[in-house]
């Protein structure tokens, strides 16, 4: 299978993240891990990218952030951890039901219903 | 890890972060969090790779372009924080703390004054000016002068004592700042009682208001004590800012 790039999931990003932090609380690397395995490795998305979308559903108070307590084996750098709101969660379903619907129309316009 | 690897990943998220219009604490967040997120691809990669360059040019590919980074950091900061990003670039480098403090305190003075000229035009041009136009005036004086003067010694204090706690005159400077606040808190009732009497010509009522102002002086202790929690802070973030300024970003 082909891989999907970070141009094609850019509008998906923010819905995606949600979808991984519903397994519970991560902080970024394990958010990509998360997408990573779930997309079976054909997910290329640029890392950095995911901190915009993390600020972005934050400020939107989707998510909520904490710094963690100490850093682990990295030189003076913390990692924040992410968790998924009551917001963030009826965001999520929402973006499910878009999605289904996007597939459904598109699917069928295109000929290949899934 | 040794320090050379880690100063070239410090330069990536420099160079994606440096550009971003943003508030210095916003800006601080995001570098934190970008380097533990490449210090940890890094290391992985090392561990995989076993070699220290090309596991530095796996982190850099997998973090991405820091050019398109940088443009996508800047549409996740809200409108309200690049407002205070600008206000912040207001602060001009080198210039002494008395001096900034005096130029904020004037700006703050003006637009304390701006507001109630507004509502005084609005009164006139409505028909309804005030019937105790002296009265507003005096009390539209008091305020101003009394703000801008309180603004004035606690940006005085805060620029010079986290400026100070970095340089070898600490002390004397410190020193310095801590008696001129508290000389002009103490001025600041019997201003105040001056320019209520000059102007309403009211000893008991000038009084009063004085009384009232050498309640609030006491209060001058905490907010002393606040301060130097504060400029505490601002020192560290003054040391961590120079740090990243230092870093060369240009490829």
């Amino acid at each position: 299978m082909e891989a999907i790039r970070g141009d094609k999931l850019r509008g998906h990003l923010e819905t995606m993240v949600l979808a991984a932090l519903e397994r519970g609380e991560a902080h970024g690397l394990e958010i990509l891990r998360r997408l990573d395995e779930v997309g079976c490795g054909l997910l290329r998305l640029k890392e950095g990218s995911l901190y915009p979308a993390l600020y972005r559903l934050e400020e939107a108070g989707k998510v909520q952030a904490a710094w963690e307590e100490e850093p682990h084996g990295r030189r003076g750098a913390r990692r924040r951890i992410y968790r998924l709101t009551s917001k963030g969660k009826r965001e999520l379903a929402k973006g499910r039901q878009e999605w289904l619907s996007f597939v459904r129309i598109l699917g069928a316009v295109m000929g290949a219903q899934a | 890890m040794n320090d050379v690897p880690l100063h070239q990943l410090r330069i990536l998220v420099e160079r994606a972060v440096r550009p971003v219009r943003a508030t210095m604490v916003r800006k601080r967040r995001m570098r934190e969090e970008l380097l533990a997120h490449l210090t940890a691809i890094f290391e992985e990669e090392a561990a995989r790779l076993g070699d220290e360059q090309a596991a530095l040019e796996r982190a850099a590919e997998r973090f991405g372009d820091p050019a398109e980074l940088a443009a996508e950091l800047q549409q996740s900061v809200p409108r309200w924080d690049r407002f205070l990003a600008a206000l912040e670039g207001r602060v001009r480098p080198g210039e002494s703390p008395l001096h900034r403090a005096r130029r904020v305190a004037v700006c703050i003075a003006i637009l304390i004054a701006a507001a109630p000229l507004g509502m005084l035009l609005r009164a006139f041009l409505s028909g309804n000016p005030p019937a105790d136009l002296r009265m507003v005036v005096g009390m539209w004086f008091v305020v101003g002068t009394v703000t801008a003067a309180l603004v004035g010694v606690f940006l005085a204090l805060i620029t010079g004592m986290s400026r100070a706690m970095g340089q070898p005159d600490a002390g004397r400077r410190r020193r310095g700042l801590w008696l001129y606040a508290m000389a002009s808190t103490a001025v600041l009732p019997v201003l105040h009682l001056l320019c209520y009497l000059g102007l309403t010509g009211d000893l008991a009522s000038s009084l009063i208001h004085c009384g009232l102002a050498c309640c609030v002086a006491p209060l001058a202790a905490l907010y002393v004590f606040g301060l130097a929690r504060f400029a505490r802070w601002g020192a560290d973030q003054r040391r961590y800012n120079e740090e990243w300024a230092s870093l060369r970003i240009e490829q």
